[in-house]
């Protein structure tokens, strides 16, 4: 059994929006006691439609946003509390890789520089040579030519950028990677290569991925095990072959039917859900799901359900997953 | 089911951008036909021609782009001859298009109502009373909750799903013959996207209008197309009937992107990479434009002589070297 590189408990990132000088300050509960723990080596994916809390959660882990209750702890320590001083040797250890590589890779710096840059923050006393043959290294790693280290992001295509945003999270040599929708800007051939290029990494270099990501498709194929989010919640979580082919929540339910599959052969029912995601300001009461769920019932718009275990590896909170689950 | 004839006819359309490094070729020689209450896909990755191609039906190509030669029949007539006046008449009324990203095409200063009444008022005699209380119909069709109280307001009061779905209303204003969906449901979430999808789907079943449907997304395309274009670099590369297409591709490029599928692998395994990347468009190759990255050129003609269309079933075809009448 692989050690636990990073657990979440209980975690909560609640925004404050203000409503004017008089009014009380209302809270965004963007993620809302989340727990989770993640094994060294795997990649655990986080599916989640838009404002689910998905991307505050991986933020969360790289303390770009401070808790607002709850811990982390990185291979058991607690580092939810730190400092951002005290936090820096863990940013070596913990990077990300983000959905849109034009748009974090500064248009001014050549590749070199954007790759070097993480060695020059952290200072890492290197000789001008050393930070040269780390940088081709890699570049290798993310299968780039080193001659194209002297030109900037804009002579590259979308999958090169993301090759090169992800040779920069790769450049201090971290365990844990968040990949916040790292193919979901590509075209389709280009996801494949990336996706590939992403496997290999992991088996070469031992790492561990957060694999944040709407497309159920990827993240069935590229973790074992996987969370499904709404609205701030965790409401399933288990391996992946066990939710797609046994899911247990309503809510994960019609996401499996509503995503396209591509195979005309495939006679699907298609389960259209009713309505749209509440606002985050106004959460429906009881369970958050409910007022779109078509097995909800008195208890659901009461009670907010916990996470319960139905199977070894399989957890869902649902007061009638029963009817879901066979 | 379907009626006789065509209610779009394509041939040789070429649409040319010509920037200062040379002549791009966006729309190279595409070919098609659309029947009434078809669904048709194109399909094709980012740059491949797919949205231009569009833009040329509409006859909305500004400079440096044009329309270099083709004939585009609209109900027997070729609306390529026809002025800007004339076009208008067609625009929004006949031929409507839902774009990808509704918050850039819907007027944040107007409010919902105005935009809707707008192409109504514009192609149909009736007055601004009469055209609300169509537009409150078009909004409630669409699936939107008290929709008189919505034309009232204005599109940021939307969310991403409502949004789009004031933009089908609005292009469903005119009861045109032809929809265009440009991406439309490429920035929703999957759970609206299955909602806008089964709109038009319904659309198409119920009143016989036929629907493009541009994505790249193959899933879409495999439940909603009735027949499907790929398209790579400006051409079509292969069409067929979309069970044709994934049962039995034939372009070497079709079945690459079939197979990096995720969806057609267990995990653990490669995904299939097509090697190389799409071409620079000015620097196309003048045989098969795929040929640099394909696994199966011939050397010597593939790269060299364009290739010619093959027909492996009535409505299946390939533009490919490896074929020769639908054989390999």
């Amino acid at each position: 059994m692989n050690a636990c590189i990073l657990e979440l408990v209980d975690a909560r990132m609640h925004f404050p929006v203000g409503r004017g000088m008089f009014k009380a300050k209302a809270r965004i509960r963007a993620v809302d006691g989340v727990s989770l723990q993640i094994q060294t080596g795997e990649t655990f994916g986080l599916v989640g439609e838009s404002g689910c809390g998905k991307t505050t959660l991986g933020k969360c882990i790289l303390s770009l946003h401070r808790l607002s209750g709850g811990r982390i702890l990185y291979n058991g320590n607690d580092i939810s509390e730190l400092s951002g001083r005290q936090f820096l040797p863990y940013r070596r250890e913990i990077s990300m890789i983000f959905q849109d590589p034009n748009a974090c890779l500064n248009p001014r710096l050549k590749v070199r520089e954007l790759i070097a840059e993480p060695l020059r923050f952290h200072k890492l006393a290197l000789s001008r040579r050393e930070m040269e043959k780390k940088v081709d290294g890699v570049l290798e790693d993310v299968r780039l030519n080193h001659r194209y280290k002297n030109r900037y992001p804009h002579e590259f295509s979308g999958g090169q950028q993301q090759r090169i945003g992800i040779a920069r999270s790769l450049i201090l040599q971290p365990r844990f990677i968040v990949c916040d929708e790292p193919v979901s800007a590509l075209d389709v051939s280009v996801q494949a290569q990336i996706i590939n290029l992403l496997n290999s990494l992991q088996a070469e270099y031992n790492l561990t991925y957060l694999f944040i990501s709407h497309d159920l498709s990827v993240v069935r194929f590229i973790s074992r095990r996987l969370a499904i989010m709404y609205l701030g919640k965790v409401v399933e979580m288990g391996s992946g072959d066990e939710l797609f082919a046994n899911p247990a929540h309503p809510y994960t339910e019609s996401l499996l039917s509503a995503a396209p599959v591509p195979d005309p052969n495939n006679e699907k029912q298609r389960i259209i859900l009713k309505g749209e995601v509440p606002s985050p300001l106004n959460l429906p009461g009881g369970c958050r799901f409910h007022p779109r769920c078509r097995y909800a019932t008195d208890v659901c718009s009461k009670r907010e359900p916990e996470l319960e275990q139905i199977q070894e590896q399989h957890r869902v909170a649902c007061h009638n997953y029963r009817e879901v689950y066979r | 089911m379907r009626e006789r004839g065509h209610i779009l006819e394509i041939t040789e359309l070429q649409t040319y951008f010509y920037v200062p490094e040379g002549v791009v070729k966006a729309v190279d020689r595409v070919s098609f036909n659309l029947a009434p209450g078809e669904i048709l896909g194109i399909v094709g990755e980012s740059g491949c021609g797919k949205s231009v191609t569009a833009l040329s039906i509409l006859q909305l190509i500004d400079p440096p782009g044009k329309i270099v030669s083709g004939q585009i029949l609209y109900a027997g007539e070729n609306i390529l001859e026809r002025n800007e006046k004339q076009m208008r008449g067609i625009r929004g009324k006949r031929i409507a298009m839902i774009f990808q990203d509704p918050m850039t095409s819907l007027n944040p200063l107007l409010t919902v109502g105005e935009q809707i009444t707008e192409t109504l008022l514009a192609h149909q005699k009736i007055d601004k009373k009469e055209a609300l209380g169509r537009a409150a119909v078009l909004l409630q069709n669409t699936g939107i909750p008290d929709p008189k109280r919505r034309l009232k307001e204005y599109p940021h009061q939307f969310s991403g799903g409502m949004r789009q779905r004031v933009m089908i209303a609005a292009a469903l204003a005119c009861d045109p013959d032809i929809i265009i969906a440009d991406e439309a449901t490429t920035a929703l979430d999957v759970t609206i996207q299955a909602q806008i999808l089964e709109i038009l789907q319904e659309l198409a079943r119920s009143t016989g209008t036929s629907v493009i449907l541009i994505t790249h997304d193959l899933g879409i395309v495999a439940e909603m197309c009735d027949r499907i274009l790929i398209m790579y670099t400006g051409r079509i590369i292969e069409q067929g009937r979309t069970k044709e297409i994934f049962d039995n591709p034939l372009h070497p490029y079709t079945r690459g992107l079939l197979d990096s599928l995720p969806e057609r692998r267990q995990r653990g395994e490669q995904l299939y990479n097509i090697r190389g990347v799409v071409p620079v468009p000015i620097e196309l190759p003048s045989g098969c434009h795929f040929s640099d990255r394909c696994e199966r050129m011939i050397e010597g003609t593939c790269e060299r002589i364009q290739p010619p269309w093959s027909t492996a079933t009535e409505t299946h075809r390939v533009y490919c070297h490896l074929y020769q009448d639908g054989k390999q």
